[in-house]
């Protein structure tokens, strides 16, 4: 290996173990400050543009368990899921599923889904492009209906929206009860805005299994496509 | 290759622009401030959606961009990456900048990402390395490219050219051009004991496409006061006075005033980029008189 990949290795090294490669210490000048303080600088910054990112990701997430928390867990993520990509947009993609494997999150159960229910929000508003729906409806009939392509869902065994809502502000914590039972959330984008709904299991089934295209609704389905045309979660081509 | 750099952007008044930031989009469009240009990250619009790229497409329409990479890492031994370089591609495309700026530093071994400019030896091992990057990124966007001396807090034992003369071969090589960041140069000169000055006499100015300007931190470290690049504060008064220097030996640039980090209001930064410009009007009007 060449000196300076060898170099960019061990420094690499020392920075995802926190501590000095031994190897690299030969390597830099220590005069007036020690070549270990000087690369801490390096470790720290590493360290917190990254937990500053997911900080900045899950705000609502924080408000559950304190900065602190959010920022430790942040710190334990980043160790296990060190970046592999220049462009940081969807690094914090993967913290939801960290935070449901993670067991200082134990005591709160539902954080993962509130994480997946931030991230939902994030994506849709900050890195994906919301679709063109009036493209979509050219090919199909007035009264086609057809999934509106910019949705997300969690599902969860907790009530996600109304946690969602202690979380903004808009709940008393009082007010909710996990144990209230499941409560799936459809995240959607309308127009700039970014929308939530509850959606029940045959609405989650209904709209999973229909296809990518827009079909005729079907009579004895009524109901389930009246809501999910209400909550946006489907579209017609008026709509 | 394919632009050369002009020192004003057509239509605006002075080189002198600022950091865009999202806290200061709907202001920006709203209020049209007097600045010449803005700078963005380009790493913050290679995601294919989001609001910024509807800001900055509007914005685009009334000022020049200066597109800045953090994330290219031209010192890399084992190249750039591929994929990183086509998104790179694909924001210049898009807005069609002013100006292109990277960074003399790595950031990607093994796969990974470091999230940092990190420091290379500087020596002819590595002229070679950042040479050949530095032309792959050119060629591969089309365009010309100012790279910039970074913020350092450590040495290699292995470096054998200072850096003004790694810079001066670089540009000679792949015929780039220089962003001379003062504050960095102030921030590696405090922290290395090395003469800011000195390092300003020798780059070769003829290069010097662009002039950058922010604020550093100042740290404890083992009793000796440290100098961190956080671009989080107003600039300081040494590199003000660097920038007067600066200009005395190589005349007006294009210049930014770089926030990053506690973003404060649109005032403030516009307040730092109209010191700037008052300097360089107060060169201006002694080149006048000096050749009067």
């Amino acid at each position: 290996m060449d000196k300076i990949a060898k170099i960019q290795e061990d420094f690499r090294l020392s920075i995802h173990k926190g501590a000095l490669e031994d190897t690299l210490v030969g390597e830099i000048i220590s005069d007036g400050i020690s070549a270990s303080a000087r690369m801490q600088v390096y470790q720290n910054n590493y360290r917190t543009t990254l937990v500053n990112l997911i900080q900045e990701v899950f705000p609502i997430t924080a408000a559950f368990v304190g900065d602190v928390f959010l920022r430790t867990a942040a710190a334990h993520f980043i160790e296990e899921t060190p970046p592999v990509e220049a462009g940081l947009d969807t690094y914090a993609q993967t913290f939801p599923k960290f935070l449901r494997a993670y067991s200082y999150a134990d005591d709160v159960p539902y954080l993962a889904d509130v994480a997946a229910l931030e991230w939902a929000i994030y994506e849709l508003q900050h890195v994906r492009t919301l679709a063109d729906k009036a493209a979509l409806q050219e090919p199909l009939e007035t009264d086609d209906i057809f999934k509106n392509p910019d949705v997300r869902f969690v599902q969860s065994a907790y009530p996600l929206l109304q946690l969602w809502m202690v979380g903004t502000g808009q709940l008393m914590p009082e007010a909710v009860h996990i144990e209230a039972g499941a409560q799936n959330v459809g995240v959607y984008g309308d127009g700039f805005e970014i929308k939530m709904n509850t959606v029940s299991e045959e609405e989650l089934l209904f709209f999973n299994n229909l296809p990518a295209k827009g079909i005729a609704p079907l009579p004895e389905l009524t109901d389930i496509i009246s809501s999910l045309l209400e909550k946006k979660l489907l579209l017609n081509v008026e709509m | 290759m394919g632009s050369s750099i002009a020192f004003t952007p057509s239509g605006t008044k002075a080189p002198v622009g600022v950091s865009l930031k999202n806290q200061h989009f709907s202001e920006v469009l709203k209020e049209r401030p007097d600045v010449a240009f803005f700078e963005v990250h380009a790493e913050n619009f290679m995601s294919e959606g989001g609001p910024h790229h509807r800001y900055l497409e509007e914005i685009s329409k009334y000022y020049a961009l200066s597109v800045h990479g953090v994330g290219m890492s031209l010192g890399s031994a084992t190249g750039l990456d591929v994929a990183h370089l086509k998104r790179f591609k694909e924001v210049v495309d898009r807005y069609s900048p002013w100006l292109i700026s990277e960074h003399l530093a790595w950031s990607t071994e093994s796969g990974y990402y470091l999230n940092d400019l990190l420091p290379l030896p500087l020596n002819r091992e590595s002229l070679a390395i950042v040479c050949d990057n530095v032309k792959h990124m050119q060629d591969f966007i089309g365009r010309k490219i100012l790279v910039e001396n970074p913020s350092a807090y450590m040495a290699f034992t292995t470096t054998d050219m200072p850096e003004p003369a790694f810079l001066a071969e670089l540009v000679e090589k792949t015929e780039c051009g220089l962003v001379l960041d003062v504050n960095n140069v102030f921030v590696s000169a405090t922290n290395m004991a090395w003469d800011a000055e000195a390092y300003l006499s020798d780059i070769p100015t003829a290069a010097v496409g662009e002039i950058h300007l922010a604020g550093h931190a100042v740290k404890d470290i083992e009793g000796r006061a440290f100098l961190v690049d956080d671009h989080g504060s107003l600039v300081c008064q040494d590199v003000w006075q660097l920038y007067e220097i600066l200009l005395e030996r190589i005349g007006p640039r294009p210049t930014l005033v770089e926030w990053d980090n506690e973003i404060p209001s649109f005032d403030i930064l516009q307040g730092e980029a109209e010191k700037a410009h008052t300097i360089m009007k107060k060169w201006a009007e002694k080149a006048a008189s000096s050749h009067g």
